[in-house]
């Protein structure tokens, strides 16, 4: 299937990311299409070779010095320089940071002060993620009664507020229909 | 005991409905695209629901649903929904086929009959998820093959699941029309009614040796897939490996003016050219397409003296296929350029007649011109044939009409190149 050795790495190296750990071999299947697991031992037998993964002694799979992204630089203490990659420390895209779920996240352009106190400014751009089950605390875009708003979610029993960050607003308790459709998950600014 | 099951999965009028996603008070409207083409391009299932469909012009459907909201297409975004609903789909099936930008194939081995029951919770899941996710619909079908999963997804539409188990094959075939079978053109769809099948269900009837005596392989291939063997296989589409470029254009309205018509195929040539150069890869053959006001093709290819991907070079040849082609009592409403046998540009040789000078010179200058677009916007420098497009544009008569991602640039974005997010547009 993916021929490049690039792909396979970029995709177990999201898969440390995300897991905190090296997939098993079914997982290696699973990541890939390969039908067996035999399709996998393939392919770590090429990418150890490659030092893009190592095994230990009972076979399960490490990171190998290839595998990560940019290297950190080590804390230099007492003249001898610690380097970072034995720590396993990876890095992290701003894409990666800000948004969980890239599959259904989307932009919105702010442009109401009722979130000014949370720090959203008129201008700012808020990333929603779609679908996203709200929960107390969390700030959410809804549809109340006909308008769109974007609120803390406050949930006692049955009982729904959206609450504003901005005390020049109340809290809005819907009458007729709540829709949520999606939590925010980050807010970026850009300035130049 | 192993079988396995192909799932088709089609997004429901597709374009229509990442407006509707991205724009939440189009839900429950008519929703038009193709703005900027003068004609529908996608219709939700509202709109379609009152007689619109694909290639109605706007001002027809106008007169059917005044309250119809027209926007201007936005590929960006529906590449982006595409990507994100193959995404979605690779995490409930490994084995998944981008067939079009809206639909996919999918694989899965049920290892068990039993199983066979929870087929349509299993598709319902994977509708869900996408529905939750990007808030689009698609329909689903499944069957032992291609053919019979393609029949599923189109049998209910829109948010549909249509298993097509062996048992069912008896009440949907007579249901469907030959024609509308995955892989049975409008020539052989004639053919057969000739012989008097017009149902899907008269061509399943028909004898295996009769369908290899009088059709071609892909036709008898449609009709073992009706009956469950599968002969059409899955095409993964990680190792595409492209052998051509092409660009079609159409422009409105018609043109008889010859200088206008050339500038289109040149513009196509340029477009075409850029992406070779992207991928590094330099074209062997060229070819030239015209199509008339009344959708009469006409088609020319001719061999490259040596590879290229420089329409400064390439330009004598499209020229005189042109000229060889042109009809001056024609009006012709589209063009197009194919670049075939293309070869990896970056291990050529130098060929006998022309210069490693020449060809050196003809690098740095593309170099020079690629990296001025992806400063200031793709066609910042273009060919003098091709001006007439830039200066009259393609769509005359219709208003130059932007999609809303287009004109809502962010800080730091340029013409070409957004952020690869789409936009929730409402107003908070």
């Amino acid at each position: 299937m993916q021929k490049d050795p690039a792909l396979y790495t970029k995709k177990i190296r999201s898969f440390y990311h995300k897991s905190r750990r090296m997939p098993s071999f079914a997982e290696l299947a699973d990541l890939f299409g390969f039908q067996s697991k035999n399709a996998s031992a393939k392919l770590v037998k090429k990418l150890v070779e490659t030092r893009i993964l190592k095994q230990n002694n009972r076979g399960f799979l490490i990171p190998g010095p290839l595998l990560r992204g940019l290297k950190l630089l080590g804390t230099v203490e007492a003249g001898f320089p610690t380097p970072a990659e034995e720590e396993l420390v990876d890095t992290l895209t701003l894409d990666d940071y800000l948004i969980s779920r890239p599959d259904s996240t989307f932009l919105i352009k702010v442009s109401g002060e009722s979130m000014i106190d949370a720090g959203i400014m008129p201008g700012d751009l808020v990333l929603m993620e779609r679908g996203r089950e709200p929960r107390t605390g969390d700030i959410v875009i809804a549809q109340v009664d006909q308008g769109w708003t974007m609120k803390y979610y406050e949930k006692q029993g049955c009982a729904i507020r959206l609450i504003s960050g901005n005390k020049k607003y109340p809290p809005i308790i819907p009458k007729e229909e709540l829709r949520v459709a999606g939590v925010v998950v980050s807010v970026v600014r850009k300035y130049v | 005991m192993t079988s396995l099951y192909i799932f088709h999965i089609d997004a429901d009028a597709f374009f229509a409905s990442c407006e509707q996603a991205m724009h939440p008070e189009l839900e429950g409207r008519a929703v038009i695209t193709g703005a900027e083409r003068g004609i529908v391009s996608s219709a939700s299932y509202e709109a379609k629901s009152q007689g619109v469909s694909r290639g109605t012009p706007l001002w027809e459907v106008t007169h059917i649903i005044p309250s119809a909201c027209v926007v201007a297409s936005d590929y960006e975004s529906y590449g982006i929904f595409s990507q994100r609903m193959f995404s979605i789909l690779r995490r409930y099936i490994s084995l998944i086929e981008e067939y079009s930008i809206d639909e996919a194939f999918g694989v899965i081995p049920f290892r068990t009959l039993l199983e066979e029951a929870q087929l349509e919770v299993f598709a319902k899941r994977i509708q869900d998820c996408i529905h939750r996710e990007l808030g689009i619909s698609v329909s689903i079908g499944i069957g032992k093959t291609k053919v019979l999963a393609k029949i599923g997804s189109k049998y209910k539409k829109p948010n549909g699941i249509t298993v097509v188990h062996d048992s069912v094959v008896p009440y949907i075939l007579p249901r469907i029309s030959v024609g509308d079978l995955w892989g049975i053109g409008s020539a052989t769809q004639k053919q057969l009614s000739e012989y008097g099948i017009h149902t899907a269900w008269d061509f399943y009837c028909m004898d295996e040796l009769a369908v290899a005596r009088w059709f071609t392989r892909p036709i008898l291939d449609v009709w073992c897939e009706l009956h469950s063997k599968s002969c059409i296989p899955m095409q993964p589409t990680s190792s595409h490996v492209r052998h051509s470029i092409q660009k079609v254009r159409t422009f409105s309205p018609p043109s008889n003016d010859r200088k206008y018509v050339f500038s289109q195929v040149m513009y196509n040539l340029e477009n075409s050219c850029i992406k070779a150069r992207r991928y590094s890869l330099f074209a062997k053959r060229i070819g030239v397409y015209l199509r008339t006001k009344e959708y009469r093709s006409v088609w020319k290819d001719i061999k490259l003296t040596h590879p290229s991907a420089f329409p400064t070079q390439i330009v004598r040849f499209v020229s005189s296929l042109f000229d060889d082609m042109y009809d001056p009592r024609e009006y012709y409403r589209s063009t197009g350029i194919v670049l075939d046998d293309l070869v990896d540009g970056t291990r050529l040789q130098a060929s006998l007649f022309e210069s490693h000078e020449n060809r050196g010179r003809m690098r740095s200058l593309f170099c020079a011109i690629d990296a001025l677009d992806r400063k200031f916007g793709k066609h910042t420098v273009l060919t003098g044939a091709s001006l007439p497009v830039r200066i009259q544009g393609t769509h005359r008569g219709v208003r130059n009409v932007r999609s809303d991602r287009f004109t809502h640039r962010l800080t730091g974005e340029t013409d070409r190149q957004h952020l690869k997010i789409p936009f929730f547009f409402i107003n908070i």
